[in-house]
């Protein structure tokens, strides 16, 4: 009885929860327009997350790089095949690992701080001081972060593929004993658009969902100090999670989508 | 503004805080509420602007039954009420400036060069006319307070709850607080609500009294009226209130 009611509880609050997400992202789009109003807000939020954030792009980058191109040249020096090393850093890490670890990195450091942030002004009642003032909570704090997060993920995973593939150069030149020429040719020679177009089109889909689980799980804060730790944790699980199974749907139907208009 | 609540439940995780609360505040009058620690008030407060929902019971604002408006549909509202938060509730991220001007610049009600000049007028009334950049971590719990005061102040609002405005403030600026009060409402009709523990302000500002006792209203009345009250709980408050008014 007690097990079966938690299970019910559970998917009930799942519920809720997804629901009450999907209308927030749908209220941070209708005042979308207001993030011209307070670019102020929005820049500082594009700085503070985007910026910032850049030196830590880069150092995951330049090892994600690293340790693809080094684990499968390993492998494929004992087929002979150790050329073909670029082809495949480059395909993993512009459509997969460079989009996904860097939406990891962003939930935990960036997506951690807006819960923590935004959490921090539910329980010491700076939410309801905006609501008593007539101003949106949604349009004052969702809107600018949203728009920095689906402005900045993408950019800083261009930043930490760009790297990451120079990373990977760099162990198969030095390590792999694979010329930089052959390694870039072969890199392009498999690279096709549409793989860039579906690795940085999930880009943009991360952002936002890390913008919103994270502000929405932050504005519902309640209980204090204890409580906001706890939403922060709830928030950077939920966003995680989430990232990597709209990973997996977003694989299946953008790699039709562009094949089909850029195949 | 006139507010209208009736039959009002509200319980937070089976802590059942207002169990049937109704009262009227009239337009351009004083009403001051009172009751113990933790009966409510600052609840009562919070669903009179919408912040709060109740479970059932209605408010009503001008005639118009608010309890089921949405946010957007509340916004114009509450840009013509302020509340006045017990612990002042400043926004931490901004300065004491900042927090002042936030609603007429969110709102666009003034150009900025006029916000600069109302925003430091009302500062200086209340005596924070040199903290302009100051971060509110920085100031003592009754400077917020009076940050809060000017930042309602600054928006002209029609009604002005206030959430025990001296609590935490030293006499005379308590004294002119009050004054200030009843100039407001005097001078400018502005509708006041009060809540307070400080009986000897609220007695001198009233027009009309509340009592909250479990959830509901027990008493009513002006305050002669009320001060006479024989309901045992009014009795006990007014008893012990004024021992504690006297140690001070
Ligand atoms: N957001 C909330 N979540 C859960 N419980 C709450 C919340 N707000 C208030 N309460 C509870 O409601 C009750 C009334 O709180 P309220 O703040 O209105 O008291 P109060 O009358 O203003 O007291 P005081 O004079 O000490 O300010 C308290 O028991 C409090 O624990
Ligand atoms: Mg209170």
């Amino acid at each position: 009885m007690g097990i079966v009611r938690k299970i019910v509880h559970l998917f009930h609050s799942f519920f809720l929860e997804s629901g009450a997400m999907v209308c927030l992202l749908g209220r941070t789009l209708l005042d979308l327009p207001a993030a011209l109003r307070g670019m102020p807000r929005t820049l500082s939020c594009m700085m503070q997350f985007g910026f910032y954030t850049l030196p830590l792009a880069a150092f995951i980058g330049l090892f994600i790089g690293m340790v693809t191109s080094l684990q499968t040249g390993l492998e494929l020096k004992e087929l002979g095949l150790v050329e073909q090393v670029g082809s495949i850093v480059g395909l993993s890490v512009v459509q997969e690992m460079g989009p996904v670890i860097t939406a990891f990195i962003i939930c935990g450091r960036v997506g951690a701080a807006m819960t923590a942030e935004l959490g921090t002004m539910a329980v010491t009642e700076e939410i309801d001081v905006l609501r008593s003032l007539g101003i949106s909570p949604v349009r004052f704090l969702v809107v600018p972060r949203f728009v920095a997060a689906v402005a900045m993920v993408p950019i800083l995973t261009v930043y930490s593929i760009v790297i990451g593939v120079w990373g990977g150069a760099l162990v198969a030149t030095s390590v792999l004993g694979v010329a930089p020429d052959v390694y870039y040719k072969r890199m392009f020679d498999s690279l096709e658009l549409y793989h860039v177009a579906i690795g940085m089109s999930k880009t943009f889909v991360f952002g936002a969902i890390i913008a919103i689980v994270c502000c929405h799980t932050g504005l519902r804060a309640t209980n204090g100090v204890e409580g906001v730790g706890k939403a922060t944790m709830r928030a950077v699980v939920v966003s995680l999670t989430a990232v990597l199974i709209s990973d997996f749907y977003l694989i299946s139907y953008l790699s039709d989508f562009w094949k089909s208009l850029l195949g | 503004m006139e507010f209208v609540v009736r039959d009002m439940h509200k319980s937070f995780n089976g802590n059942h805080v207002l169990r049937g609360l109704s009262l009227d505040i009239a337009e351009g009058k004083i009403t001051v509420v009172l009751g113990g620690s933790g009966c409510g008030k600052t609840v009562l407060l919070k669903h009179l602007m919408g912040i709060l929902k109740p479970d059932s019971g209605s408010v009503q604002i001008d005639g118009k039954d608010i309890t089921h408006y949405s946010e957007r549909e509340l916004l114009p509202i509450r840009i013509r009420i302020g509340l006045i938060f017990q612990g002042g509730a400043l926004l931490n991220s901004l300065s004491v400036f900042e927090n002042c001007a936030l609603g007429l610049r969110e709102h666009r009600l003034e150009p900025e060069k006029e916000i600069r000049r109302i925003v430091k007028e009302k500062l200086e009334i209340l005596g924070l006319g040199d903290r302009l950049n100051e971060r509110p971590a920085n100031l003592s719990g009754g400077m917020r307070k009076r940050v809060a005061i000017a930042r309602a102040l600054t928006m002209n609002p029609e009604a002005i709850l206030w959430d025990e405005p001296t609590t935490g403030i030293d006499p005379p600026r308590a004294s002119r607080i009050d004054n200030m009060i009843r100039e407001m409402s005097d001078r400018i009709g502005v509708t006041t609500v009060v809540v307070t523990h400080d009986l000897i302000s609220a007695f001198n500002l009233a027009d009309m009294v509340y009592f909250i006792h479990e959830g509901r209203i027990v008493e009513s009345g002006p305050p002669d009226e009320f001060r006479r009250s024989t309901n045992e709980h009014v009795r006990e408050f007014l008893r012990r209130r004024y021992d504690v008014g006297d140690e001070r």
